[in-house]
């Protein structure tokens, strides 16, 4: 079949469209879509047809028609696509609000866990009170050893106490000091790592769901083409033979009829002249 | 019998009615499940009323729709961002005014400046023939037309619009309209209350009162007396005497128009119309009753003049016919009290009975779409 590449239905057709996921369009900024119309694509594939029909052999022709024939199909079904993926977007728009809200209360709850294990852990007002209690404790049973060694070993032992008391001094700070590091490298740990992990998944989300938004509007606008009433006729009426007064009516509106055909012819006509 | 009836909530729409239709028990809502077959393809009437202060339309999907007849474009880019819109129409317009150039594209009922060369701005003339065209498709849209349905419409045109008038409402629908057809409005008010003989049509709009006779044929030239005293010329009236009444109070022309729609009325007796105005920066209470009586009858005696001058020139032994078939409708015919000072008047020539129509918004939309639908198919055809 060589004259078979001559009539080029689908570039007819892809001249005049542009097929791209409404998706892709919105990442590149665009808010709304041109649908080229059912009637006109059928309009370009009769363009594409006609133009060389009458060059093809009959066989030609049914390759021709097929092709085109799929080709049509393959649009349409493209329009629908975009038309489904509206409500794809809704359901989406939908499913991202939910994961949004779920990991919402999955950070509300660590940064709960997280305060909540601090203050049980030893958190720093914690840890003044327990060093505050400790000295007290120490100093009272320093107070009391001291008693009691001055009772049994007399003098001499003082000065042993005295070493003995900043020792435990010592240490206790040390364990004191190191507690609270622990703690504090505690909290950092969990907040850094899990908390800013979920807080840049909700962004990230966040960021999706302004998309999916986009997206929506975009077709909405589009969409926001009214689909419109329908009239209760499906056929021209015209004035019933049982109607009333018929026959004065029928004069009236055959009267109202005459002058706008006159109005009207009268355009046509002087247009005609125009052109001519 | 001229007291001013309620509006109604719902009188059955015009068109739906007639049981004559081959389809018309067809729910509008079951032709949307085949729009695809060509030969289902619907019929859509459509009737238009195009008045100076508001335009209707009413369809055979069972949609009425009312906008004011104000069109406002965008002064600026910044304003054009700001609305969102190209062009705005209505109420919406109105509200927005001090960011538009708006218009009222329907000066006494025709497009404005219609006729060119009398000394107006070129400009001037096509701005407002542009809105007049935005305004009559606006309309359309609002009936909510489908894309795949064949829309035949009928015009309600001012009776004095001219043919040039008549031209420019045509072109105007050419893109949505499939065929279209323009009729005298208060004929088409008439027309769809049934009213075709031996009766005298008034519509008291904004720009101009339309007196029409009817009897029995498509009335001409002589059957029809257009006034300009109507609600405009009320409005100007009424702000002449709360001039002169309300010292150093301030107020526009809307808002007297505002005062006027409350208390509009002719009677004798009414309850006082008391009015709150700015004096200084400070409200003011006026009683107005007085001066809002004498702005409503400045129509009535023009009006009356113009009704005997067709009652006289008619065929005298159906005159009285004329003269107790009296039809009043349009925004002005809401006047309390208007039909009983009318019957007055003509109580001196020789008496008469004037009534009131139900629907003194759609009225004319009503009809002009019951006569698209009356309208034979081969007419149609013709226009096409
Ligand atoms: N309650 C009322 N009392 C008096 N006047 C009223 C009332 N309601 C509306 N109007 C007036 O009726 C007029 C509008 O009537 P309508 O809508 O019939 O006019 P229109 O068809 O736009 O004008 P036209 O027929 O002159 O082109 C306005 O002047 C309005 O102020
Ligand atoms: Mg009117």
């Amino acid at each position: 079949m060589e004259t078979a590449p001559s009539v080029d239905v689908a570039g007819a057709i892809r001249q005049s469209t542009q097929l791209r996921r409404i998706s892709d369009l919105v990442k590149q900024g665009y808010r709304g879509v041109r649908v080229l119309d059912q009637a006109r694509i059928a309009g370009l594939i009769h363009e594409a047809v006609e133009s060389s029909w009458s060059r093809l052999r009959l066989e030609e022709r049914r390759s021709v028609e097929r092709d085109a024939k799929a080709e049509f199909l393959r649009l349409m079904d493209e329009h629908r696509r975009v038309v489904q993926s509206s409500e794809d977007l809704v359901a989406q728009r939908e499913e991202l609000e939910r994961t949004i809200q779920d990991l919402r209360g999955v950070v509300t709850e660590e940064k709960g866990r997280a305060a909540d294990a601090a203050s049980f852990e030893l958190s720093p007002q914690a840890l003044a009170v327990l060093e505050r209690r400790l000295r007290n404790t120490l100093d009272d049973s320093m107070a009391e050893a001291r008693r009691t060694q001055l009772a049994m070993v007399g003098t001499s032992s003082i000065g042993f106490m005295k070493s003995l008391e900043a020792r435990l001094r010592e240490m206790l700070q040390g364990i004191i000091e190191g507690e609270r590091e622990r703690v504090k490298a505690a909290r950092d740990a969990v907040h850094s790592r899990e908390i800013d992990i979920l807080e840049r998944r909700i962004q990230k989300l966040t960021q999706g769901l302004e998309q999916t938004e986009r997206a929506l509007v975009s077709l909405r606008e589009r969409g926001e083409e009214d689909p419109g009433v329908a009239s209760i006729y499906r056929q021209v009426q015209g004035l019933s033979t049982t109607a009333s007064d018929f026959a004065r009516r029928r004069e009236m509106l055959k009267d109202i009829f005459q002058q706008n055909l006159q109005l009207q012819m009268s355009r046509a006509e002087a247009r005609d002249l125009k052109t001519a | 019998m001229a007291e001013r009836k309620k509006e109604p909530a719902a009188r059955g729409r015009e068109g739906r009615e007639e049981g004559e239709g081959t389809d018309s028990t067809d729910s509008p809502g079951s032709r949307d499940t085949h729009p695809t077959h060509p030969k289902d393809h619907g019929v859509l009437y459509v009737g238009i009323d195009l008045g100076t202060s508001r335009t209707s339309v009413a369809a055979s999907n069972g949609v009425r729709e009312t906008v004011l007849s104000y069109v406002g474009y965008p002064k600026d880019v910044v304003s054009r961002k700001l609305l969102k819109k190209d062009v705005l129409f209505g109420g919406e317009a109105l509200e927005r005014r001090l960011s538009l150039n708006l218009f009222r594209p329907l000066a006494k009922g025709v497009i404005k400046y219609g006729e060119m060369g009398n000394g107006v701005d070129v400009q001037e003339v096509e701005s407002n023939r542009q809105a007049a065209r935005d305004l009559i498709r606006e309309a359309i849209a609002r009936a909510r037309p489908r894309k795949d349905e064949l829309i035949y419409g009928v015009i309600g045109a001012p009776a004095q619009a001219s043919i040039h008038n008549k031209k420019t409402m045509i072109d105007a629908t050419r893109e949505v309209l499939d065929a279209v057809m323009v009729c005298s409005e208060p004929f088409s008010v008439a027309y769809g209350l049934d009213i075709l003989d031996d009766a005298l049509v008034i519509d008291i709009g904004a720009g101009t009162t339309d007196l029409c006779r009817m009897h029995g044929t498509l009335p001409d030239a002589e059957d029809q007396i257009t006034l300009t005293t109507a609600g405009d010329y009320i409005d100007q009236e009424l702000h002449r005497r709360l001039q002169a009444h309300c010292r150093g109070a301030s107020f526009s022309i809307e808002m007297v128009k505002d005062i006027k729609e409350k208390y509009s009325h002719v009677t004798d007796t009414s309850d006082p119309v008391r009015v709150e105005l700015p004096v200084d920066g400070r409200p003011h209470t006026f009683d107005i009753t007085e001066e809002v009586r004498e702005a409503c009858r400045s129509i009535v005696g023009p009006l009356v003049e113009a009704l005997d001058k067709l009652v006289a020139s008619f065929h005298p032994e159906f005159q009285h016919r004329l003269r107790n078939n009296v039809l009043l409708g349009g925004g002005g015919s809401q006047i309390r009290g208007l039909g009983r000072a009318i019957e007055e008047a003509l109580q001196e020539l020789g008496g008469g009975r004037v009534r009131t129509v139900e629907e003194p918004i759609y009225a004319g939309a009503n009809g002009a779409l019951k006569m698209a639908h009356d309208m034979p198919a081969e007419y149609w055809e013709q226009l096409r």
